[in-house]
């Protein structure tokens, strides 16, 4: 060991794990809904590594299931942020089984995998439709997993057909309700907040565990932004 | 024989809180003026956005952690040669009434810095958010009192107390809380937090650590692996031995600096307790008798 070396082993940031979970059931192909997605995320991204970087002892990791009828990851592992290359999502899975994808989830939730010293996981939750099937019991298994209660949960709704309540059981708090999204310029707007503001709360500092009243307080996010009424609702 | 304790402690703001033009919120006192007993006390303030004197909080609580101890075993269990020390009789009374004085110390601090310096109208806003204004103050603290006849380890919320043994071997006195994942704490802020505290009172009469090591989670989130953490403690008992406190103490906000920036980020503070004669000191009595 050589004189003044710093003591101890290797050293690391910490994982900020961040999941993109997106309805691409068959209706998200009507409209240009999915490649509507597709453009707002690849724009919020150059926006989602600025945010990154100005918290960079969090490296952050990149995940997308697809769900439909059946979940399906669209990463086959977690990828890198800065190396990230956002995939042409298509909405070929059918109904919308979001009970499914809720049990998908929950598999990542648990501590193995996620690493013990890691950052909240953030979810972001797009959904143009309605549940086909009861999702409540999986959605209580997520969230009672040791990260899925603890995770930065924010949803979209895309279009007036959404079902709000839905992804209003997923955000669990009071205190954030979903973004809604009509047209692509609204969807554009909401992606770019959801990829960045959900990164900087989570990598900000700790809090008290249920010291607060509403559930997953121990991360407190900005509001977002006013959705503005275009008078050119697509959706 | 008796046993000489001694201390050292250091913290450094994290890059974090640097680009944020936030102040360090770690805090940390030490004792040693007594060669009876060394105090290392340490606590990290939160640092989620609306606790906003947490700062204040860790301050103050460094300070009630060290007084507690010191109090305690000065009335409870002053040492004494030749004296008999009931450590379960300890152990039930140290458990219960340790964390309620250091609680019931903090508040009284916390109140009186309330009078004195009123809630701005961002703090009210916040206040109002966390559901009081003492949790504006919201704060770990780490507490370890090294006596003649035990070891006292007192903590609430995040944090690492390591203790390393003569041979070598690492090990945590105050199991890990199974609550504490993420970011989330207890806190000293909680209404009954003298009811979140682990207080665990160890014998030194047979083998008593060689060396405390007392940080706030900064530190160990820094580290890759549990095992690479366990190594700081190490190689700071082999810097001790080799080269000694100055050498150590000269060194030690590099290190920390260092550690936090390419890690975790966050403020980092570390407090170290060892018992002298070290392996240095051996080597400089020996070669004084040459």
């Amino acid at each position: 060991m050589s004189e003044a070396k710093r003591p101890g082993g290797p050293i690391a940031t910490r994982p900020l794990h961040f999941f993109w979970v997106i309805d691409c059931s068959g209706s998200m192909s009507q409209d240009g809904k999915i490649q509507a997605v597709n453009n707002a995320a690849r724009e919020a991204l150059p926006h989602m590594r600025s945010a990154a970087e100005e918290n960079p002892n969090a490296q952050v990791f990149i995940r997308i299931l697809r769900f439909g009828s059946t979940p399906d990851w669209a990463t086959r592992e977690a990828e890198e942020l800065e190396s990230f290359q956002w995939p042409s999502l298509e909405a070929d899975l059918g109904l919308t089984s979001f009970d499914r994808a809720l049990a998908e989830l929950e598999t990542h939730f648990h501590s193995p995998p996620m690493p013990d010293r890691q950052l909240p996981p953030v979810v972001v939750l797009m959904s143009d439709g309605m549940n086909t099937d009861p999702y409540q019991k999986e959605l209580r298994s997520f969230l009672n997993t040791p990260w899925g209660g603890r995770s930065v949960r924010v949803a979209i709704a895309i279009g007036r057909d959404a079902n709000r309540a839905t992804l209003q059981d997923f955000i669990n708090n009071p205190e954030i309700i979903p973004l809604e999204a009509n047209n692509p310029e609204a969807l554009v707007r909401f992606i770019r907040w959801a990829s960045t503001e959900p990164l900087k709360a989570a990598s900000s500092g700790a809090a008290p565990a249920g010291a607060q009243t509403q559930p997953n307080a121990n991360v407190v996010l900005p509001p977002p932004p006013a959705a503005t009424n275009t008078g050119s609702d697509v959706w | 024989m008796k046993i000489i304790w001694h201390t050292l402690a250091a913290s450094v703001r994290g890059r974090t809180h640097s680009r944020r033009d936030l102040p360090n919120q770690d805090s940390f006192q030490v004792y040693s003026g007594s060669t009876d007993l060394a105090v290392v006390s340490v606590a990290d303030g939160h640092g989620a956005t609306d606790y906003m004197r947490s700062a204040a909080g860790a301050d103050f609580a460094a300070k009630a952690g060290k007084a507690a101890l010191i109090d305690y075993l000065m009335v409870n269990a002053p040492s004494i040669e030749g004296r008999h020390v009931d450590l379960a009789f300890h152990r039930r009374l140290a458990g219960d009434r340790l964390p309620r004085e250091i609680h019931r110390t903090w508040r009284q601090a916390v109140e009186d810095h309330l009078k004195e310096e009123p809630l701005t109208p961002a703090e009210e806003a916040a206040a109002e958010r966390l559901t009081s204004a003492v949790s504006l103050y919201g704060t770990t603290l780490l507490s370890v009192l090294a006596g003649q006849d035990f070891i006292v380890y007192a903590q609430i919320g995040d944090g690492d107390i390591l203790v390393v043994d003569d041979d070598q071997q690492v090990r945590r006195p105050i199991p890990t809380d199974p609550r504490l994942i993420g970011n989330e704490t207890t806190s000293l802020a909680t209404k009954n937090a003298w009811g979140d505290f682990y207080t665990i009172i160890e014998p030194v009469l047979y083998g008593p650590p060689a060396m405390v090591l007392v940080a706030t989670d900064g530190y160990s989130n820094s580290f890759e692996s549990a095992d690479a953490f366990s190594q700081a403690a190490l190689d700071i008992k082999a810097h001790l031995d080799l080269h000694g406190r100055e050498w150590v103490e000269a060194n030690l906000d590099s290190w920390l600096n260092e550690t936090s920036e390419l890690g975790s980020g966050d403020d980092t503070t570390l407090g170290l307790l060892w018992r002298q004669p070290t392996a240095k000191d051996h080597i400089e009595i020996h070669q004084a008798e040459a």
